[in-house]
């Protein structure tokens, strides 16, 4: 076993040790029929919610430059705690954007519910104009998943990613990608999710 | 008129990413809509998605150290709708004659991949709302598993036993390489089904 875990864990390269590790001890009970793991979950995971709530920095003169700011701010964090950053861009004037404390998601989930976070936020007086998350894994894209949040809406969605480019979704980016959707594929939002599942959508590179 | 041809291209290659625009330029901003009956709106599919996971899950104990035991015991389960659609999904492809050493490769060419979800999403509309037809949204709860999984011996996430080594192995990958393999019956399980 040992010789077989030194050579896999050779064959992973940055940072993917202990999931090598995990391989090798899978290769050396493979066929066991052994069960891992025990515990299993439903839904979106809840986000945490801070408990103060503030515009963190404001005076930006786009929701887009707001975004950028708190990608710079939050995107790396989320990167190392393996943790989505969720959080509201706020319109607090004519050419004055600002964005809220934000809420984390579990270690490790890829699916948040927001949701609390946003009563959170309308609790403080906050209504935000656009909302923000975190890819802390390898999509670098928006993924099937974020598409209902601008799917036939007004707005925009932003992303940071964890190469901490910040991306922008629009209704727009998804009406031109539907054109590319085959005939025999639903119409409509799910059609698009589901043509566009492995790569999903990279939307604008702010 | 080639200088015209050369223009279109240029314009063409600069803006023909998919589901990228050059709308930096134009983007007029407005306030997205986040009213409350919305986000609880969007939590439908994940919701149905879950359970429909977690019901499988409890019934095949667990995630298995590889990608052809779990089939194994999608074979045996004969309790959890997901085992049932999966099953239907092998019955399709038993004469496709597909050699041991080429299941569970990766990469697999985006077309494969399109095909084999859309067959599958589209035998699991019974059982999720109709807007929640896409595979995309068992990928966080894959992930989920492979991470629990991972727990049992100290690590992020495991990496199935039958996984390709040559590759760097993270989400979202590892998810659509299982949900592929998964959706394709190992030769042995092919042999197990038509004995049956």
């Amino acid at each position: 076993l040992n010789k077989r875990l030194s050579a896999v864990l050779g064959s992973f390269a940055n940072g993917a040790v202990t999931a090598a590790m995990a391989y090798a001890f899978g290769q050396a009970q493979s066929r066991s029929s052994s069960t891992v793991g025990s515990t299993a979950g439903s839904g979106a995971d809840p986000v945490e919610v801070p408990d103060a709530i503030h515009v963190e920095e404001s005076g930006f003169p786009t929701a887009a430059d707001a975004a950028k700011a708190a990608g710079a701010r939050y995107g790396q964090q989320g990167v190392d705690s393996r943790r989505e950053v969720q959080l509201g861009i706020v319109r607090l004037g004519e050419d004055n954007f600002g964005y809220l404390t934000p809420g984390w998601g579990p270690e490790g989930s890829t699916i948040v519910d927001f949701g609390p976070l946003l009563s959170a936020y309308r609790g403080a007086g906050h209504s935000p104009h656009a909302w923000m998350h975190g890819h802390f894994d390898h999509n670098l894209y928006f993924s099937a998943n974020d598409f209902p949040l601008v799917w036939d809406r007004p707005g925009a969605t932003y992303l940071v990613n964890r190469r901490l480019e910040v991306r922008r979704l629009t209704n727009q980016h998804l009406q031109n990608a539907a054109k590319n959707v085959p005939a025999h594929y639903p119409g409509g939002l799910r059609g698009v999710q589901m043509y566009y599942h492995s790569q999903g959508l990279p939307g604008d590179r702010l | 008129v080639k200088l015209t041809i050369a223009v279109l291209a240029a314009v063409s290659l600069a803006g023909c990413s998919v589901g990228e625009t050059l709308m930096n330029d134009v983007y007029v901003d407005e306030p997205s809509d986040l009213s409350a009956e919305f986000v609880e709106n969007i939590q439908e599919c994940p919701d149905a998605w879950g359970h429909l996971y977690e019901e499988w899950y409890l019934s095949i104990g667990g995630f298995k150290v590889s990608l052809l035991d779990m089939q194994f015991a999608v074979l045996d389960d004969q309790e959890s709708i997901f085992s049932q659609v999966i099953r239907s999904q092998w019955e399709h492809q038993l004469d496709l004659g597909m050699k041991e050493e080429a299941w569970g490769r990766w990469p697999v060419s985006e077309r494969s991949f399109r095909r084999k979800m859309f067959n599958a999403a589209v035998a699991f509309e019974a059982y999720v709302p109709e807007e929640c037809a896409s595979l995309s949204w068992l990928d966080p709860f894959i992930w989920r598993g492979l991470q629990d999984a991972g727990k049992g011996y100290g690590t992020e996430f495991l990496i199935l036993s039958d996984a390709p080594r040559d590759f760097e192995w993270s989400s979202p990958y590892l998810q659509h390489w299982f949900l592929f393999w998964m959706l394709t019956p190992h030769p042995e399980v092919v042999n197990l089904m038509r004995k049956s």
